[in-house]
């Protein structure tokens, strides 16, 4: 498959559903995305991103969990897939490979 | 939250609400209710996404294409099931359609007429506009020589013609060899057929009418003569028996939609030759017809030629003054009245009426279509309930219903084409047109795809709409009713559709009747019994040869003659002068007749003041005899014995005689001077025949007529005939309205029918249950009328102001006109209110004859 590069907040959010891990659904991710970043993330944003990576194959979901908080309402709740599993490797293999190369001098 | 719900496609709905609720919880606690509100509506907003957006779902548009033709079966199918009620709703639909298509192509016929002209955007008629003591006024009549001097004076006016309207009314005599027929035609300027496209099958534009005594023919009066065109070419015609006159040029036969019509056409300078009078300065009889540059501008042109008349006429600029106008010559059949000087009303008038009477005889039929439409689908509603049930979307409910009523609305076309097909014959007779249905005009295509796609729509998107809500639980059940707001909806309609066809009664009424106090008018002469003989050929020099012999003849009372035709003097002047008038100003109107010794006696008119013309004062024959209305304007309080002239012609006033309608009663009484002239060389001879004896009459004029003038055809014309041709509009109008008036009427009880029976079934088992417990049949046909009747009752007071308002308006346009009494209003409503009454105790009582078991059986 083709196309298995990936936009910054994208990776961001499929990192974010792996921290997450059980309780993945939008506003546990937006929270999660928030704290890490620092910077502040529109609901609908994620949601789309979401949306998105489902749709390039990299996470599945399924609904579940209502509470009251939520008026009854059931949560979109999201897992990494081993695609996108792979691909959040393989992004991170290429960063570190290209930080290595940069000459030593940048730093000083 | 609906926004949302509305855009977003309900795989989404859910988490997303969800989260919302989560996060508007936090601002709620973070930053209190109306931070927490306002973000949760901008996040509303951001959440209108594409990857969330339904209306691009690609699940439910698929199964659109199949759907078709499963919409077509089942519409086929509920239209066989209720085939009567079906055929109603569609025979409704096609009358309305069919009523506007003809007057919409009426309409266009209309617009038509003169336009078809290559260069019609450069042609323009020329009016005045006269200043007198204050009052303006407008009219067509300009000078006779007008055309050419303003070639000669303006660069920008290329080319210009005259045209006199009342030669179409008067044939001329032509005669080749042993063949004589009288041809009706006109004069013009040589640049005639180069100014408008009247094609020419023989001869060429440029030489057509150069000579003085050239004639361009047409086709038929090439084909009566000469037997074809191109044998007509070169040929010498014999006119009036006094002058020949060489064939230059045939031409095609004139279109119905030109104004001018002729079958013949002679030089224009020669003829204002023939005639002193024609050269006068203040001759405002013909019209002028001019062609402009393509780059010419018309209002710069118009501003130059304003005063142009003053170097022809010296008025006194103060008391008296006229202007030029110009009128786009393509404008001057429809605007062809005038409004303080200037160029308004007319037949446009009559136009604009029937477009908006066609506009409300298709919007009632529409209404018609919506109400029985919604109405049957009551008892549907189980259907669309299943429908929903088993997974039908709302999009497809409302293009299911649309697709239905665009089914009718096509067949309502179809028929109503193909009435529309079969009236036009009857039509044409009635409008004096030749209209068909020009399926090639893509003007016309496009309306009627229009017109289909409206109907359909608004047609279908009402029942629509309703209908797409209904809770499936309850209408399976068989306890679905529309809402309150639904039948108040249906009611507004049916007032609606009686307004208008109680202002269409109302508006027949009046018309009806204006048209036939017209006809019926005491006019203050005998029209009966009076026959018309043109002045013409032997007739001229020899009318008292002819007067002699002709009025001792069997079948004849008197002959006398008159320089017009007495029921229509249309030819006025403002030459008139008289002791104490300023010589300065022009009184326009005077309508000058010059007449035998017996007018008088053979027009029946009364003289009241004053003694009759008599041949036993020599004096007499430089008399005048004025009307009432002459001595009104000239401010005289004793007449008799003042001097007054005309036309170079002076002499006292012996008589006066009481006001009598010369002229159509559209206008007011004119003055009119009366004086004796018995050699002129025009006019009409006319002619009182004795009652009853009308064919001996016409033997004796044909047999004198023939000894006297026998080069000519003995040609004759009954004055009432002739009277009535001249409202001819009027009755077209009639006619008109009271078949529209018909039409309204019917579609409008179609519709309540539908309602009716619909308004009973719905309460059949009510109706049961009141027999039961002892309703007589009355009460119960009083109980459904009641609610009907105050709709009607509603419609009439609706109508009643709006239609007085309308006829007023129209009657003052008459200078005779009827009252508008309230008889006319009272019977409208009367026969609305009879009408309804009619049609609701006919269902009703078919419920009240019902056996109250069966009703109240069913489930």
């Amino acid at each position: 498959m083709r196309g298995t590069s990936i936009g910054e907040f994208e990776e961001l959010c499929l990192l974010a559903v792996g921290i997450t891990g059980q309780d993945a659904y939008g506003v546990s991710i937006k929270k999660e995305l928030e704290r890490r970043t620092g910077r502040s993330i529109t609901i609908s944003t994620v949601h789309s991103t979401l949306a998105r990576l489902e749709k390039k194959g990299f996470v599945t979901s399924r609904m579940g969990g209502a509470t009251q908080a939520r008026g009854g309402r059931a949560k979109r709740l999201f897992e990494l897939t081993a695609y996108g599993k792979h691909v959040i490797n393989r992004t991170r293999d290429i960063r570190n490979a290209m930080w290595h190369d940069i000459p030593k001098l940048i730093w000083q | 939250m609906r926004f949302l719900r509305w855009y977003c496609s309900e795989a989404y709905t859910t988490e997303i609400e969800g989260d919302l609720a989560e996060l508007f919880d936090e601002w709620y606690a973070l930053h209190g209710l109306r931070a927490a509100r306002w973000r949760y509506i901008l996040h509303v907003l951001l959440f209108v996404r594409l990857y969330n957006c339904r209306f691009l779902d690609s699940r439910s548009s698929q199964p659109y294409v199949p759907m078709i033709s499963h919409n077509l079966k089942v519409i086929q199918r509920s239209f066989v099931k209720n085939k009567t009620f079906s055929l109603i709703n569609m025979l409704g639909l096609a009358m309305g359609l069919g009523g506007s298509l003809l007057i919409l192509l009426w309409v266009m016929d209309e617009y038509a007429v003169d336009r078809f002209h290559e260069n019609t955007d450069q042609l323009y008629v020329v009016n005045t506009r006269s200043y007198h003591q204050g009052n303006v006024g407008g009219g067509p009549g300009t000078p006779y020589y007008l055309g050419k001097e303003m070639t000669a004076a303006f660069p920008e006016v290329q080319a210009a013609t005259g045209w006199a309207p009342w030669l179409g009314a008067e044939p001329e005599t032509f005669s080749v060899d042993d063949k004589t027929y009288k041809m009706a035609g006109n004069r013009a300027r040589p640049e005639f057929f180069s100014m408008f496209s009247f094609p020419l099958l023989e001869g060429d534009p440029a030489t057509a009418l150069a000579a003085p005594n050239s004639i361009a023919i047409s086709r038929q009066m090439a084909e009566v003569f000469f037997g074809s065109p191109e044998a007509a070419l070169g040929q010498v015609l014999r006119h009036d028996n006094r002058q020949d006159v060489t064939v230059q040029a045939v031409f095609e036969n004139v279109p119905a939609q030109s104004t001018l019509q002729f079958d013949f056409l002679m030089h224009w300078d020669a003829w204002v030759e023939e005639d002193p009078i024609r050269q006068l300065p203040d001759a405002f009889h013909v019209r002028t017809v001019i062609q402009l540059d393509e780059q010419a501008d018309p209002d710069l042109v118009e501003a130059k030629i304003t005063d142009f008349l003053d170097t022809y006429i010296g008025f006194n600029e103060e008391e008296f003054d006229v202007e030029l106008t110009l009128q786009p010559f393509a404008e001057q059949y429809l605007v062809s009245g005038f409004e303080d000087g200037v160029p308004s009303g007319g037949r446009i008038v009559y136009v604009r009426l029937f477009g908006s009477i066609a506009l409300f005889i298709l919007l009632i039929a529409c209404i018609n279509f919506m109400n029985l439409s919604t109405a049957s689908y009551q008892n549907r509603a189980k259907e669309v309930a299943v429908r929903k049930v088993t997974g039908a979307s709302r999009w497809e409910l409302i293009s299911y219903f649309v697709t239905e009523a665009a089914v009718f609305a096509c067949l309502g076309i179809g028929v109503a084409l193909g009435l529309v097909w079969l009236m036009l014959p009857l039509f044409n007779d009635l409008t004096g047109k030749a209209l068909v249905l020009p399926f090639s005009d893509p003007v016309f295509v496009s309306v009627l795809g229009s017109l289909l796609v409206m109907t359909g729509l608004l047609a279908g998107s009402y029942p629509a709409l309703i209908l797409s809500n209904i809770r499936p639980i309850k209408a399976l059940k068989g306890t679905f009713r529309f809402g309150v707001s639904a039948t108040r909806f249906r009611r507004t309609l049916v007032v609606v559709q009686f307004s208008i066809s109680i202002m269409l009664i109302v508006s027949t009424l009046v018309i009806s009747n204006q048209v036939q106090y017209f006809q019926s008018k005491n006019l203050g002469f005998e029209r009966e019994h009076l026959v018309y003989m043109p002045l013409e050929g032997e007739l001229i020099p020899d009318y008292l040869v002819f007067k002699e012999r002709l009025k001792d003849m069997p079948g004849i009372k008197m002959v006398d003659r008159s320089s017009q035709a007495p029921h229509a003097m249309t030819f006025n002047t403002g030459a008139m002068h008289w002791e104490g008038k300023d010589p300065e100003t022009l009184v326009f109107g005077f309508t000058p007749t010059s007449v035998g010794y017996d007018f008088v006696d053979i027009m029946g008119l009364e003289i009241v003041q004053g003694r009759d013309f008599s041949a036993e004062f020599a004096s007499d024959a430089n008399n005048f005899i004025v009307n009432e209305r002459a001595v009104e304007i000239m401010g005289f309080e004793d007449p008799i014995g003042k001097q007054v002239g005309i036309f170079g012609k002076s002499g006292e006033i012996v008589g006066v005689v009481k006001d009598y309608h010369f002229n159509s009663m559209h206008n007011a009484i004119l003055p009119m001077a009366i004086d004796i002239k018995e050699d002129l060389h025009f006019g009409t001879i006319l002619i009182r025949t004795e009652a009853g004896k009308l064919n001996e009459a016409l033997a004796s004029m044909e047999d004198v007529a023939q000894a006297v003038n026998p080069a000519m055809p003995f040609a004759y014309s009954f004055s009432d005939q002739e009277y009535e041709q001249m409202y001819r509009n009027e009755q077209v109008m009639m006619r008109l309205s009271h078949a529209f008036a018909f039409m309204a009427i019917f579609i409008s009880c179609l519709g309540l029918l539908g309602l009716a029976a619909f308004s009973v079934e719905q309460r059949v088992k009510e109706v049961g249950i009141r027999k039961v417990l002892g309703a007589s049949v009355s009460s119960i046909v009083a109980l459904f009328s009641k609610e009907f009747v105050m709709l009607v009752g509603l419609a009439i007071g609706v109508a009643v102001p709006l239609s007085y308002v309308l006829m007023d308006q129209w009657l003052n346009r008459y200078a005779y006109a009827i009252d508008l009494t309230w008889m006319f209003f009272a019977v409208a409503a009367a026969a609305a209110l009879g009408i309804t009454l009619l049609t609701v105790s006919a269902q009703a009582l078919k419920a009240a004859f019902k056996n109250p078991v069966d009703s109240l059986r069913t489930e």
